[in-house]
């Protein structure tokens, strides 16, 4: 098929396919955090990755059960339309098994983007940072207000 | 005959503030000193006339800026092909690299990488393996064209999937859609023999 940008002329920089197996993916970690569980997504995310830490996750949970879920989404440079349908599928799991789930944290270029594509994050609570993800799933700060009058006292 | 730098700077001067137009030659001088492409200059003095000359004077100062410096060679083309998910995370890292280096501002990089990202991931899903061609264009605004090629067996209703109609467990409708949404101009060719997705991505 002819195609505009084949016609015009030009050196094309190629680069070759990367075998599978290098550089393969580290786990995502799942943090337990006052009953509740964090799970920091970051940098590039790959479709394996998610998957992998979607059984995991829903497996701790099974076994350990959690107070909360909280996807802090932070750290991560870009979210598609797969991306996003696999995080709202597991947020969605861990709600049918009784587990709120609050993502946070998402990059305002991220946001708009989503948006600009018309995608949405279904099944997913959100919150601003993780602060208030965790506020929203019943973790209060309480600080010792009297420990420099101890001090003192010492 | 006076250097192309003193005629940039006279330029700029029936443009911009003197204060501000030797800080835009500061700027490029200081970026072309950490590379050794001549052209490197002129892409950063582009860079501040986007960031610092009001929007309906631009196209003409770049068009004067262009007969001092000569023309760029247009563009940089990469093409990449995609056979795994690591080739998705190298395709839509580029897209953004790609995007920084036109100029693009953050939003527009995030735009193009997720619009690259769905791109090679229908590739990798549907077909297996094909291939990203990318384009950077120094344009105002920078456009990166994007175009995806394979020989899978094709999508059976492209209408349904371009009207966001079309919504698949896996996401497939929707990815297209956004690209759509994101890009400037947008072809979609499918048949049996293959799929041909071209997209103008406006940074």
């Amino acid at each position: 098929m002819n195609s505009p940008l084949e016609q015009e002329d030009g050196e094309w920089i190629e680069h070759p396919s990367t075998p599978q197996s290098f550089n393969a993916p580290s786990a995502i970690p799942i943090i337990s955090l006052w009953g509740r569980l964090l799970v920091p997504l970051q940098g590039d995310i790959r479709d394996t990755q998610l998957q992998e830490l979607e059984e995991r996750l829903l497996n701790t949970i099974r076994d350990h059960g959690a107070e909360g879920l909280v996807i802090d989404a932070s750290g991560v440079t870009m979210l598609d339309s797969h991306l996003c349908a696999t995080l709202g599928r597991t947020a969605a799991a861990a709600r049918l098994m009784g587990v709120r789930a609050v993502l946070c944290g998402l990059d305002p270029t991220v946001a708009m983007t989503l948006e600009a594509m018309g995608l949405a994050l279904e099944h997913v609570e959100t919150a601003l940072v993780l602060e208030s993800a965790l506020d929203q799933l019943g973790v209060r700060v309480v600080r010792d207000e009297g420990e420099d009058e101890m001090e003192e006292g010492l | 005959m006076t250097s192309p730098l003193a005629e940039v700077s006279k330029l700029l001067l029936r443009y911009v503030p003197e204060v501000l137009a030797q800080s835009m030659l500061r700027r490029a001088r200081a970026a072309a000193s950490t590379s050794d492409d001549p052209h490197r200059v002129y892409d950063e003095l582009r860079t501040s006339v986007r960031l610092f000359v009001e929007p309906g004077s631009q196209q003409a100062l770049l068009m004067e800026l262009e007969q001092i410096t000569g023309k760029r060679p247009e563009t940089t083309r990469e093409r990449i092909i995609v056979a795994s998910e690591m080739d998705v995370s190298r395709a839509r890292l580029r897209a953004r690299e790609l995007s920084q280096q036109l100029g693009g501002g953050a939003f527009g990089a995030q735009r193009a990488s997720t619009a690259v990202s769905e791109l090679a991931r229908n590739i990798v899903m549907y077909a297996g393996k094909g291939q990203i061609e990318i384009i950077a264009r120094h344009r105002v605004p920078p456009v990166l064209s994007v175009r995806a090629s394979d020989q899978g067996p094709g999508i059976v209703d492209t209408d349904a999937v371009l009207s966001g109609a079309y919504k698949s467990k896996t996401g497939l409708g929707r990815g297209l859609f956004g690209v759509k949404r994101l890009a400037s101009k947008f072809t979609l060719q499918s048949s049996p023999a293959g799929t041909i997705v071209e997209a103008d991505i406006p940074l």
